[in-house]
Parts: structure tokens; C-alpha cells; sequence
């Protein structure tokens, strides 16, 4: 139950697909016959199917899953992946796009995003992306921002010895480095959960692609 | 009419005056600027103000170098200028360490120190010496003295590069920047000349008198501007010239204006002293040259002996010894009367010192004399050597 609280989107979808198991169990079946490895959900067998490489298998699976779960950003997500690793840039892009657009609190579409953007030298693109993806959550953010501090202030280091600058006087001590705390406003905070959107929303930018 | 005057305004601000338009002064305050804030761990507006500087400087390398520094570390990885450390090989970082670290330092610590001092060099300005320039060798600055009723008044500073091989030039293609008392001698339109010398160049005077009898080669010391694609270059850079910002070099050339012989004190060791201390130096050796022009006026024999003969066989005069009178005042005497002085220090020899001296007789007769004085241990002056010299020259 920890782990479901602290990952409530999943907590979410498990309930909502518990019914799909029993309706379409020959599809499941089916799936987990075409996984040449042992697969529990439907996902974990795309997943396994675009590690081995077989992009066009995880497509039909996928295709196959669609009108079952039709609005799941897991699944969304790994057809993203297998047009990313297939080569199919555009489409993982529009997808993502799509992802980043339905369900704004899920970090991992902003990151690959970014990273399909930095392969295509958008760097601009790639930094804004990863920030909005930091920004899905305030403690990611947090970090971030004082990793960066830890790092900036190394840097300052490095430039004061360079250079020979002393610390002046009135600071304490060169070593030392006041970061952000996180307070209990963020442990207050409601934790979002992702949104599922309707079906016939997922449906038009299905069409779309 | 407002939206026509901001169009123009912006069309002004977009088309920069072509050539050398880098503003010196505005940069190396932007830089330090920025550099300040990365020391402060302000990152935001370190990273925005470099943004800026590298747009509106795009030869700035130390620029490029603090930016590259500062997204380095921000994704965690170990600042370039971190790692020049302890290179032996000249490289381009540790070029640009040296750089920003002298000017750094020069508006940090250099200037605070030297609040309300003075070089001792400058005893003593001529009164038609509208300008003299100062060479800083440790703080790689070029300042600009302006003579206010015979008082010092700096009217601007400027990074300059010296030679490769540093200082106290000995001879032809030794890369050194020469020490010593120089004047320009001349100007040379940037147009005029190869691209490396940038905006231009003001030619001195070396080998002077004094290198000459020291039998010093080369020539085409020239302080000049930069070559292009470069801002400045490192601290030890030139074939032994002096080389300033495109920028610098037109508004130190704006500010000698007309003035010709301008003096360039290079010194590799400046002492800075109160204003009460230079009194006192230069008065003594006023004193001195009084008491040598009474000797000459009244043909004080033994005194002149004692003056132009060096009784003290110091090693590093020995080429200087045995001075003579350089002209005859025979039957001038009478009205003869020193009309104007300059008295420098003569960098990079010990307790030496060059008087210039403007004498007249009547409004025709101009005796202009330059000497060169050692202070012996005891106090006891002597004249070194004595050059008269044509009245504008």
C-alpha cells in the first residue's frame, strides 16, 4: 500500500482494468503467447518485445491492446518508444506531443522527448522540455535546482583558485553552501493523479497519427 | 513621430558603426560583472549576463570560456578552467585565466591598494606635456595621465598585452617589451597597416639614447590594437610591442589628439608613493639641477667635476661614466634661465632618473637638454650622460 500511495497513477489504472482481465482474457492469452518471454500485463509484454527488437510484433500487440485500454499513457507511451527505436522520429515525436498534451503529470514522455529533440540539435527545445518535466513534480524540481547549486558553486570554486581570487572576508567560509530546503508544503500538496481523459479524446489523436 | 525615432533608434542599435566599435570600457565591466556573479553562486543572472556579453562580443573568448563554464557545471561537469591548472604548456585556457585574472585583480585588489597614490616614477611633468602615458607590466594596464596645473589627474586606463617573452627588450627578435622613458613618435592609421596590428598603431622611440649606448637592438616597438578575431590577447602575447583593444587604441588615440613626443614610462616594477613622498623626491633632485645650472652659469669648476665625473664605479653604469657638458653656454650666461622641467625615473636602472630641460635666452634662443642622473648611495647626485636635443624633438 506504501508503494501504491506513493505512485498514484498506477494505483488508478489497476483498479479501473481489473474487469478488462476477465472480459478479454483470450486477447491477453494471446498476448502472452506472442511474447517470446514470460509476461504478466500487457505492458511489461510490449516492453519485453521492443527490448528484443521486435518493433513490428510489439506494433501488432499494441494495435491489438488499443481498443481495450484505449486511453493508457503506458501503452501510449512504449508505441512512442517502439516508433523512437524503430526510427520512426516523427511519429514518436507526434506521439509524445500527444502524451505531453493528455497527461501533463507524467515526467518520462518530457524526457524523451527532449531527447529525441536533442538528437536533431534543438537544444533550445530539449532544456525547455526537461525543465517542464522537472516541473511535473516540486521535489524532482528541488533536487535539480540544488544539484545545480552544488555544481554552480564548485564551478565558483574552481574560478576563485584559477584565478586567485580570495574569499572575501565577510563570508564565512568558501566551503560552505546554503540550499534550498523542502518545507512541508510539498508534502502537503495533493498529489495529482494523471488524468484520464475520455476515450473519444485519446481516439481523435489516435486518428491523428 | 515617437515610432519613427524608436525605429531609428533600433535601427542604430542594430547596425553597429562598422570596424572597431567594441566599446573597451562597457566590456571589461560586463565581464567582471558576470565573473562576480558566477563567484556569488548567482547563476541566473551569471547565465543571462553572459548570454548578453557573448551576443554583443562575439571575440570575447574569456566570455565564451565563463559561459561554457558556468552550463558545464550546472549539468555537473568539471569547469575548463578548473582543469588548466597546472598545465606547463601554454594553452588557450590558461591564456585566458591569466588575462581574467589580472584584470580582475587590477580592479579588485591592485586599484584599492594604490587609492590616493602615485607612480614615482612621474616626479615631475613637463608644462607642455599635455598627456603621459604609464605602462603597468604587473597589472598589464596602460594608464593615461593628463597634466592638470602640473599635477597627475588619470584620465583612463587600458589591458595591455606586453611581449611573449616578457620585459627588458635586449635585442632584435627577442619578443621582449623594451623598460625604460620612450615617446611617440608618430601615428599609422589601422588602414594603413597589416590586419594584426587592428585600428592602428603609435610608434616609440626605441632604441633611445640610452639603449643605443647600451648597444640594444630591434625596432617597431609600436603600441597598437588587436588583430582581428580577438577581443585582447593573453597578458604576455606581442613580438614586444604594446597591443590594446581595437576600442582602447582609438580612444587612447583620441585622448593624445594632437600632442606629439607624448612621454611612455614602461615599468616593469611600479612603486606607487603619497603625494607628499613625490614632493620630497622631486625637490631633491630640483635641488640638485639648480645647483648643477648655477655651476654651468658661473663656470663652477670643481662642482662640475664633482657632477659629470662618476666617482662611484658603479657596475652597471660603467657605460654611462665620463659625461660631458653638451653644449656651451659661454656668453648666454647672463640671461640664460630654465624655463621648463620633466623629470621621469628611469625604469628598469637602478636610481637612475632623465631630466628634460627647456632653457631660454630671450624669446629666440631655445637649449633644450636631456640628462640622465644617478643617485649615488650617499645621496650625491651625478649627471650619467647629457644629450642636447633639438627643441621639438
Amino acid at each position: 500500500m506504501v508503494i501504491n500511495e506513493q505512485n498514484p497513477r498506477r494505483t488508478h489504472r489497476r483498479h479501473s482494468n481489473r474487469w478488462v482481465h476477465w472480459l478479454f482474457l483470450p486477447i491477453i492469452f494471446c498476448a502472452i503467447l506472442l511474447a517470446p518471454v514470460r509476461a504478466d500485463t500487457e505492458v511489461s509484454a510490449v516492453a519485453d518485445l521492443l527490448k528484443a527488437g521486435e518493433y513490428l510484433a510489439a506494433l501488432t500487440l499494441l494495435e491489438d491492446l488499443k481498443p481495450i485500454r484505449p486511453c493508457d499513457p503506458d501503452l501510449l507511451f512504449l508505441e512512442a518508444r517502439v516508433y523512437e527505436t524503430a526510427g520512426e522520429t516523427d511519429r514518436a515525436i507526434a506521439l509524445y506531443e500527444i502524451l505531453i498534451d493528455l497527461f501533463p503529470d507524467f515526467p518520462e514522455p518530457y524526457n524523451n522527448l527532449a531527447a529525441l529533440y536533442a538528437t536533431l540539435g534543438e537544444l533550445q527545445r530539449a532544456e525547455a522540455l526537461l525543465l517542464r518535466g522537472l516541473a511535473t513534480h516540486a521535489t524532482y524540481r528541488q533536487l535539480q535546482r540544488n544539484l545545480s547549486r552544488v555544481y554552480v558553486a564548485w564551478a565558483a570554486q574552481a574560478y576563485r583558485k584559477a584565478l586567485s581570487i580570495e574569499t572575501p572576508a565577510g563570508s564565512a567560509d568558501a566551503t560552505s553552501l546554503a540550499l534550498q530546503l523542502l518545507d512541508s508544503e510539498t508534502l502537503l500538496r495533493p498529489k495529482t493523479k494523471v488524468s484520464i481523459p475520455p476515450t473519444s479524446e485519446c481516439q481523435q489523436s489516435g486518428n491523428t497519427l | 513621430m515617437k515610432p519613427l525615432l524608436c525605429l531609428f533608434l533600433a535601427l542604430l542599435a542594430a547596425f553597429p558603426v562598422a570596424g572597431y566599435s567594441v566599446n573597451s570600457a562597457s566590456y571589461e565591466r560586463d565581464l567582471l560583472g558576470a565573473l562576480e556573479r558566477l563567484l556569488t553562486h548567482d547563476q541566473g543572472s551569471a547565465a543571462a549576463q553572459l548570454e548578453t556579453l557573448t551576443q554583443s562580443y562575439p571575440n570575447s573568448r574569456s566570455g565564451y570560456l565563463i559561459y561554457a563554464d558556468l552550463l558545464a557545471a550546472r549539468g555537473g561537469l568539471t569547469p575548463a578552467i578548473g582543469q588548466a591548472m597546472g598545465h606547463l604548456d601554454r594553452d588557450v585556457v590558461s591564456e585566458l585565466r591569466e588575462q581574467l585574472s589580472i584584470r580582475w585583480h587590477y580592479w579588485h585588489t591592485i586599484r584599492a591598494a594604490r587609492q590616493d597614490l602615485w607612480p614615482a616614477a612621474l616626479l615631475q611633468l613637463s608644462g607642455q606635456q599635455r598627456i603621459i602615458l604609464y605602462m603597468d607590466i604587473p597589472a598589464a594596464r596602460l594608464i593615461v595621465y593628463e597634466n592638470d596645473g602640473g599635477q597627475l589627474k588619470e584620465v583612463d586606463n587600458f589591458y595591455a598585452s606586453i611581449g611573449l617573452a616578457g620585459f627588458e627588450k635586449r635585442r632584435e627578435g627577442d619578443q621582449k617589451t623594451p623598460v625604460g622613458v620612450y615617446r611617440i613618435t608618430g601615428f599609422i592609421p589601422g588602414h594603413k597597416l597589416h590586419e594584426r596590428y587592428g585600428s592602428g598603431a603609435l610608434p616609440i622611440d626605441y632604441p633611445n639614447e640610452l639603449d643605443q649606448i647600451y648597444e640594444r637592438t630591434g625596432d617597431g616597438i609600436w603600441l597598437h590594437g588587436t588583430e582581428p578575431g580577438f577581443i585582447n590577447r593573453a597578458p604576455r602575447a606581442s613580438d614586444g610591442c604594446l597591443s590594446l583593444a581595437n576600442g582602447d587604441f582609438l580612444a587612447l588615440h583620441r585622448l593624445i589628439g594632437d600632442a606629439t613626443s607624448v612621454p611612455v614610462v614602461i615599468d616593469p616594477a611600479p612603486e606607487w608613493i603619497a603625494p607628499a613622498e613625490l614632493q620630497r623626491r622631486r625637490e631633491r633632485l630640483s635641488r640638485t639641477i639648480i645647483r648643477w645650472f648655477k655651476a654651468r652659469l658661473e663656470s663652477d669648476t670643481p662642482l662640475l667635476d664633482r657632477l659629470y665625473s662618476l666617482s662611484h664605479h658603479d657596475t652597471s653604469m660603467r657605460h654611462l661614466s665620463h659625461a660631458q657638458p653638451s653644449s656651451s653656454f659661454t656668453g648666454l650666461a647672463r640671461h640664460l634661465r630654465i624655463e621648463d622641467t620633466q623629470l621621469l625615473a628611469y625604469p628598469g636602472e637602478e636610481r637612475l632618473y632623465v631630466a628634460d630641460l627647456w632653457l631660454t635666452h630671450g624669446p629666440q634662443t631655445k637649449i633644450r637638454i636631456r640628462q640622465y642622473w644617478q643617485r649615488a648611495a650617499d645621496d650625491e647626485w651625478q649627471i650619467v650622460r647629457e644629450f642636447s636635443i633639438p627643441p621639438n624633438g
